[in-house]
């Protein structure tokens, strides 16, 4: 239909023409002359034919269907070309994208709960922010006298043996009461939630089971609720299943168990091992919460009927934090951090995109002069350039994308511990829209480039002969590859930091000798081992086998593995210590050890003695670290003195016999805490109150590491401990055996994602950078290869030219290196609080990237350097 | 170049006033336009081309190919009714518009 217009049109304006030609033969003119005329007459035939054509066709969407089909044409003609934009851009927008979905679900997500922002995690601490666990008296008087919520509850996350239908194994569990629940607000798939009573001590063995358990372990059967289930050897009736996806703020849990809490612990003030989370009251602002528990604290002697252990402002606090912080928490800065580099990454690929099109709009002018002069409108030419980017684009997009996916997949499998709410990662509608946005930025970014170059130039352009003289003005290219210099300044910048970070964390002094430690967990199950004393001897015939075998030359059980364990602060009566006024005395770390445990991880006793076979009949004893000494008895002789957990009435003085030196707790990021050490086997004597009972994780005995001093690496150790084991408890499984340098490296995992990432980041921003400053180059070498010519047939050195193009590139490296430097004075100040025993502007960091980026521009001159020095006079006069 | 050319719009009057006068083809309507108003108007014969196109989706005008007497096939264009009506309109309009400059132009 549309072909058969343009023919008969064109069948028309032949006869029109042969008509007037005619005519004015028949005046007189020759015929020649006469066709002439009526060309001249007519006027332009091409164009008449395209504005006919516009009349008559959906001319917008035609032309575009035009243009895009002649994109995708040309661009086939230049493959080099296409394929370095569309992976530039691919790059660009898939590490953006891939970024970007992992700052989306970690932190920009709201949590999975009905109105999250009025979910509060409620912590204790010393008021610096860091989140420690709450007491349960502490958390029973808050629900008592607080009146800004409406309901506060309580958890306990871990591990238990489950056992149904298929062999034992391992389940994370999270042990809650029935107000945590109501407070999470997400109604059960079926069955119900705990009742009240359910989560009081002596309550029934139930259990809600996640939605993924039911699936594997009932294969989703309609009748589970009613059923039972082996927990730790227990039997326990299954009376819910949670919807799936449900988790507790970050952690995955399978089973749900009561939290039940007998009122006798609330002797216990100081014993803090809960996490609290409260819902705030409708129309209940957080101000008025955050004032009502300041002004609780002040009061809270008086309104909870209680002493001792009380709130000291700065040492001992109260404080609410938003869940999505909590769950968060420090990630936050530096997944913004890495957003903010792939978008400087991505900033570079726009200058090297506009790079190559400028000088591909430029190989191509006189082909474009040819086309204005023949009659294509100037705005039909602009059109084509818009389409052949939007080619570009949407193919970038579209490999993007797959760059995207398979970065996310990367990303999660790499660093499935480091990332928050890693499960919920994926390339969602908001991911989408992100990417949208920012390839149209990139669009308008690096699509104006040769739009600008194309205005008005089409007649020099043809007339030119000499095509270098017609050159955009040259300035602009460098100034965008000095400009792609300094960004890749920033970046390496900001990863040569992390190095040092890392470095530095790795080579702390945690108080203990790393090398050729291996180290695994065993946590005894409440049914098989429902003694205290079981569980000692358990301890010990496992450790006399370990000892036994081949390559191993020591070994000790401890309750909390260092250098990162929980913190288990205990309210502690120390003698010749005066707290102040209405102060708790806390010592931050309790540590079950066995005795070896000193001598197995060669930690030197400053003081006194280490604990010896004998301490386990004798009179209770402890060690304390150098951090106890230093807080709580400067200036006396710590040994002979003596110590009493307040745990019940019962609990009685604690000798303490030695001093280690600090090892340590929190991260080695972070200054050591103040210890104290008690004997594995002195546990029933020095906490009578728990007779027979288990004490919370971090200093039980429910469950140890054991550290193995050994010659041999863990994957060679595995076999022969998998033995031991077996022959102590078949049923028993290890848990995480490695390395301690493993433990060590698991430690400042996020530190070191942070560094992988922005060393990946820097690399790619590095190789953009490289690869613009080569495209600059070459193409001053070739414009200018006359004027080199010339130079050299009046007798310039090779040497001289080469070292010209050489310093040339080296200039420009220059520029945007010392833009690049003062920009990460200013923006890794950012990055501050992410450093460790580093300054934003560390000097060997800036001084090792300007070398860096000097031997990186000087590699990337090199090649035009060289083409430059071997232009052949002759050939290069002879050619224009 | 620009005095000469013939503004948008009017050329559509000037085809449909010339096309009054019975069925013509493309080149007669430019020379007939050339001829009455005794070369005033020069029009570039390219430029009646898109015009006749949009009088022809608009309904003003039909085309058919014929043969003519001299034993050419030539795309003839003709009035059609809605043709004639927007000729009454546009002249009418058009006059409006002369007696109103006409009036202006001339101090009483």
């Amino acid at each position: 239909m549309k072909k058969d217009r343009d023919d008969e049109l064109e069948r028309e304006i032949r006869t029109h023409l042969d008509l007037e030609t005619e005519e004015r033969v028949a005046d007189g003119m020759s015929e020649m002359e006469a066709r002439y005329a009526a060309h001249r007459a007519f006027g332009n035939v091409t164009r008449t034919q395209e504005d006919v054509r516009a009349v008559w066709t959906r001319r917008w969407l035609d032309e575009f269907v035009q243009d895009v089909r002649y994109a995708l044409r040309t661009l086939r003609k230049s493959p080099a070309f296409t394929t370095i934009a569309v992976l530039t851009i691919a790059l660009g927008i898939g590490a953006n994208t891939a970024m970007f979905s992992v700052v989306n679900a970690a932190i920009l997500r709201p949590l999975g709960y009905p109105q999250p922002e009025q979910l509060w995690m409620l912590s204790t601490g010393a008021g610096d922010g860091k989140p420690g666990p709450v007491s349960p008296a502490e958390y029973f008087e808050l629900t008592e006298i607080s009146q800004s919520f409406s309901v506060v509850g309580a958890f306990v996350t871990g591990e238990v043996n489950l056992a149904a239908l298929e062999r034992p194994r391992r389940a994370p569990s999270a042990r809650v009461n029935a107000e945590l629940l109501e407070a999470l607000a997400v109604p059960p798939e079926r069955g119900r939630w705990f009742r009240r009573d359910e989560t009081r001590g002596g309550g029934p063995a139930v259990v809600i089971l996640s939605h993924e358990v039911w699936r594997t372990a009932f294969g989703g059967r309609e009748d589970v609720v009613g059923q039972s289930i082996d927990v730790d050897g227990i039997r326990h009736q299954v009376i819910g299943v949670m919807p799936s996806g449900f988790d507790l703020m970050d952690e995955r849990v399978e089973l749900w168990l009561p939290l039940q809490l007998a009122p006798a612990i609330r002797q216990f003030r100081a014993s803090h091992f809960l996490s609290v989370l409260g819902r705030l009251k409708d129309r209940v602002t957080s101000q008025h919460a955050e004032g009502e528990l300041a002004s609780l604290m002040r009061s809270w002697s008086a309104r909870a009927r209680v002493s001792g252990h009380l709130f000291v402002p700065g040492e001992h606090v109260l404080q609410m934090t938003p869940v999505l912080d909590a769950v968060v928490g420090s990630s936050r800065r530096a997944f913004w951090v890495l957003q903010a580099a792939v978008g400087l990454v991505l900033l570079i690929a726009c200058a090297n995109l506009a790079n190559l099109l400028m000088v591909r709009a430029e190989a191509r002018g006189r082909e474009i002069a040819v086309r204005a002069a023949l009659g294509a409108g100037r705005r039909r030419l602009l059109a084509q350039f818009v389409a052949e980017g939007l080619v570009l684009l949407g193919l970038g997009d579209a490999l993007g994308l797959t760059v995207a996916w398979a970065g996310v997949r990367a990303l999660t499998a790499a660093y499935p511990e480091s990332v928050p709410r890693v499960a919920g990662i994926g390339i969602d509608p908001a991911v989408l829209g992100f990417t949208l946005l920012v390839s149209a930025v990139t669009g308008v970014v690096f699509g104006l480039a040769p739009l600008r170059y194309l205005s008005g130039r089409t007649g020099r352009l043809l007339n030119d002969r000499a095509s270098g003289a017609t050159a955009i003005r040259p300035a602009m290219r460098r100034a965008l590859v000095a400009g792609e210099v300094a960004l890749a300044v920033l970046l390496v910048v900001g990863a040569g930091l992390m190095v040092r970070t890392v470095r530095n964390l790795m080579s702390v002094d945690a108080g203990f000798d790393r090398s050729r430690l291996v180290t695994f967990g065993v946590a005894l199950p409440a049914a098989t081992y429902p003694a205290f004393d079981q569980r000692v001897q358990l301890y010990g015939r496992l450790l006399d086998r370990l000892r036994a075998l081949p390559g191993i030359e020591g070994g000790a059980a401890v309750s909390g593995l260092p250098p990162q364990r929980e913190f288990n602060g205990f309210g502690t009566d120390i003698e010749n210590y005066t707290p102040p006024p209405e102060g708790s005395e806390l010592v931050g770390y309790y540590q079950t050890v066995t005795n070896s445990y000193f001598d197995a991880m060669r930690i030197p006793i400053v003081r006194g003695r280490a604990f010896e076979e004998a301490d386990g009949t004798g009179a209770p004893v402890a060690i304390v670290n150098e951090a106890f000494v230093r807080t709580f008895w400067k200036g006396l002789d710590p040994i002979g003195r003596r110590v009493r957990p307040r745990f019940g009435d019962q609990t009685p003085w604690v000798t303490v016999v030695g001093v280690a030196r600090d090892v340590k707790q929190a991260g080695i990021e972070h200054p050591t805490g103040t210890e104290l050490y008690v004997l594995l086997n002195q546990i029933p004597r020095i906490f009578p109150a728990v007779q027979g009972g288990r004490l919370g994780s971090g200093f039980g005995d429910a469950s140890m590491h054991l550290v193995l001093r050994t010659t041999l690496p863990a994957a060679a150790l595995q076999p022969p401990i998998a033995n031991a084991v077996r022959e102590v408890d078949p049923a028993l499984p290890i848990i995480r055996l490695r390395d301690m340098e493993d433990v060590f490296r698991d430690s400042v995992r996020r530190t070191r994602m942070l560094m992988q990432l922005l060393g990946a980041f820097a690399g790619l921003a590095l190789l953009l950078a490289a690869i613009g400053t080569y495209g600059v180059l070459s193409f001053m070498v070739a414009q200018q290869r006359r004027e080199i010519g010339i130079r050299m047939a009046l007798g310039a050195e090779r040497s001289v030219v080469l070292r010209a193009v050489l310093g040339d590139g080296l200039k420009l490296a220059c520029a945007g290196l010392v833009a690049g430097l003062a920009g990460a004075l200013v923006l890794t100040r950012l990055m501050e609080t992410l450093l460790f025993a580093v300054r934003p502007n560390d000097p060997v960091t800036l001084a090792g990237v300007s070398a860096l980026i000097a031997a990186v521009a000087a590699a990337a001159s090199l090649i035009p350097a060289f083409r430059a020095m071997r232009v052949d006079p002759l050939v290069a006069l002879k050619d224009e | 170049m620009p005095d000469r050319k013939v503004v948008q719009g009017t050329l559509e009057l000037l085809i449909l006033r010339t096309l009054l006068f019975g069925p013509l083809h493309g080149h007669g309507i430019a020379k007939h336009i050339q001829r009455t108003s005794e070369d005033v108007l020069q029009v570039e014969h390219g430029s009646l081309y898109p015009a006749l196109g949009r009088l022809e989706k608009n309904g003003c005008i039909a085309s058919k190919w014929e043969q003519t007497d001299r034993g050419r096939e030539m795309r003839m264009y003709r009035l059609t009714a809605k043709g004639r009506k927007q000729l009454t309109i546009e002249q009418s309009r058009w006059d409006a518009l002369v007696r109103a400059m006409a009036r202006v132009l001339k101090p009483v």
